[in-house]
């Protein structure tokens, strides 16, 4: 669970964030949505600790999260930046048992941890070749899947932040990946992910914050968030809302 | 698919290139010694009940077996801070020069070279240009630490770019000390500056060996954390490693490893670069097999270098320096072209 309270961040004589007040919720997803340029990334480094905020806290599980020594800190909250460069020829299998590092579940316990993670990613077939002959979509998953073993098992008191993950995705495993993230969240885990797909957004959050300008402009239920008129505002996109057909969320039209 | 060796096999195969190393380093040179009497004076010098002529007993004694542990240590530190130095900066091709130290350590052999005669006592002169070849190396790399530290971190593209200037730096004045020095004196850092294990004794060896083993127990201990670390510096950090703390370890034992080896040694190009970089083709990244196999790869390349620097114009000898350029160099090109840079 993580608590984000009056944040603001200025870099370079910029304010990048301006007044946050957030709660990440045990069981809830929460979407990060906003232009570029926005803050997504800014918010996103100040909650996982790469950057300390100039004013305001973010709190880990009710402890300051810059208090938290690496290595626990590591055990509860697990966090994917971006896709990251890995010039080095580690299979595929290695990578992914990065994510055991902080634990000490032990090396047994952790290869059987790692052939889970790998079954439950559809990976199987990949785990002996190299990360580096992998496409950019394929390295995504295998970050995805590390990530997930770094969580393994999934419980309440467990952190998770995503940054984009399904950007350079194909649109089945965007939909796999984003609903692996809602069964984490259904086992307990608190998880926030920005995305930039508003339709992906509305389908698997179950809320949203609307960033614009380093500040807040809506935080609520995807159909709160998604109105035409907000939209426009921050986006400058004329769009319709409609609810889908079967299940009932919005699904956003752009005119 | 890439063929990989598993670990025990890869590790049993250096030890035992190492081993026939040691034994052709003993065994070779222009007093050519036959095996046996090779193993015989090692064993009556380690103290055992075997009759061993004296001639072999001193030639390996008092010139062979610091001159080989000499290689050994220079060896395998050059390579396992290669490995340090590639994983800091998350490049296979980095190698230990680029923080400054071995440019560093010869600006401090020159002033020694150059200047020592004048200042120190006669009884200091052997120790002089060893502790001022370390201090400059470690000097020089603690500038371009700090240079790249800014905010509580340490930024390696600074350090990089920083690396290189301070390097041209220590060259120019290298090359002020050397026009402006005699004969006799550029004679000496010429050769200092193409590196030998030449004049190897025990007493230049302890300080050396104990800086060797100190990096090469220490590094295995973070190999875990360097495998991390090549994922990228946000990744190691959040799966719990404390990046800063990891890089300036990294940095501190190559600047003592590195340090102590050029001192002890002079410069010896290529070392660290080549053996890692092998030791990846033929066994991957994984620094749990990288770093106990490149201590072994840099001891053993090392010492057939030296052997064949010593056999190949015998009675004289050629630098050591010049035979791992003349092999490392064109080896680093083709990983260059292979890798389609």
């Amino acid at each position: 669970m993580l608590n984000v309270c009056g944040l603001s961040l200025h870099t370079a004589d910029n304010w990048r964030l301006r007044d946050i007040d957030l709660n990440l919720i045990e069981g809830e997803v929460l979407g990060v949505l906003g232009p570029n340029g926005a803050g997504k990334s800014s918010l996103f480094s100040v909650m996982s600790g790469e950057l300390s905020p100039s004013t305001g806290t973010v709190m880990l599980e009710g402890q300051t999260l810059s208090k938290w020594a690496g290595r626990e800190r590591a055990q509860k909250m697990t966090v994917l930046p971006q896709t990251s460069t890995l010039e080095f020829d580690f299979l595929v299998s290695q990578v992914v048992s990065f994510g055991r590092l902080p634990h000490d579940s032990g090396a047994q316990a952790d290869a059987e941890i790692v052939e889970q993670v790998l079954a439950h990613c559809s990976l199987e077939h990949l785990t002996q070749r190299t990360y580096t002959q992998l496409s950019g979509g394929e390295r995504q998953r295998v970050q995805i899947a590390r990530a997930l073993a770094q969580l393994w098992p999934a419980a309440p008191g467990k952190t998770l932040l995503l940054d984009e993950p399904t950007a350079a995705l194909d649109p089945r495993h965007q939909h796999a990946a984003l609903q692996r993230v809602r069964q984490l969240a259904a086992d307990g885990v608190s998880v926030a992910v920005v995305l930039h797909d508003l339709n992906l957004a509305a389908r698997y959050c179950d809320r949203l914050l609307l960033l614009a300008d380093g500040r807040i402009q809506a935080l609520g239920t995807p159909a709160e968030v998604l109105q035409p008129q907000l939209l426009h505002e921050v986006f400058g996109l004329e769009v319709l809302i409609q609810s889908h057909p079967v299940d009932g969320y919005p699904v956003v039209i752009v005119r | 698919m890439s063929l990989r060796l598993q670990t025990k096999p890869l590790l049993l195969g250096l030890g035992g290139l190492t081993v026939v190393s040691v034994l052709l380093s003993l065994t070779l040179g222009p007093l050519n010694l036959a095996l046996v009497d090779t193993l015989r004076a090692l064993a009556h010098l380690a103290g055992l009940p075997v009759t061993a002529s004296e001639q072999a007993v001193l030639v390996i004694g008092q010139i062979r077996l610091p001159r080989t542990l000499l290689g050994i240590a220079v060896g395998a530190v050059l390579a396992i801070t290669g490995v340090a130095i590639q994983a800091l900066f998350r490049n296979p091709l980095a190698d230990p020069g680029l923080i400054g130290v071995s440019t560093g350590a010869a600006l401090g052999a020159a002033f020694a070279i150059c200047l020592g005669g004048m200042a120190a006592p006669a009884w200091f002169q052997p120790y002089l240009l060893s502790l001022c070849a370390f201090a400059g190396g470690v000097g020089v790399t603690a500038i371009v630490y700090r240079l790249g530290y800014r905010a509580g971190q340490t930024r390696v593209g600074i350090m990089l770019l920083a690396g290189i200037a301070i390097t041209a730096m220590a060259a120019a004045l290298i090359g002020l000390l050397g026009y402006l020095a005699d004969d006799a004196t550029l004679r000496q850092l010429t050769s200092w500056n193409l590196g030998s294990l030449n004049g190897a004794s025990y007493a230049r060896l302890w300080p050396l060996l104990l800086i060797v083993l100190a990096v090469a127990a220490w590094l295995p201990r973070r190999a875990a954390a360097l495998n991390v670390l090549l994922l990228g510096e946000s990744e190691a950090r959040h799966l719990g490693i404390e990046v800063e703390r990891l890089k300036a370890e990294l940095i501190f034992c190559t600047a003592l490893g590195v340090g102590a080896a050029v001192a002890a040694a002079g410069l010896i190009g290529f070392i660290g670069l080549v053996v890692p970089h092998l030791l990846r083709l033929l066994a991957g990244p994984d620094h749990r097999l990288l770093l106990p196999a490149s201590l072994l790869g840099g001891a053993s390349l090392l010492l057939l270098a030296d052997t064949i620097a010593r056999m190949l114009l015998t009675p004289a000898e050629l630098p050591l320096g010049i035979v791992t350029a003349l092999l490392g160099a064109p080896f680093f090109l083709y990983l260059l072209i292979r890798r389609g840079i």
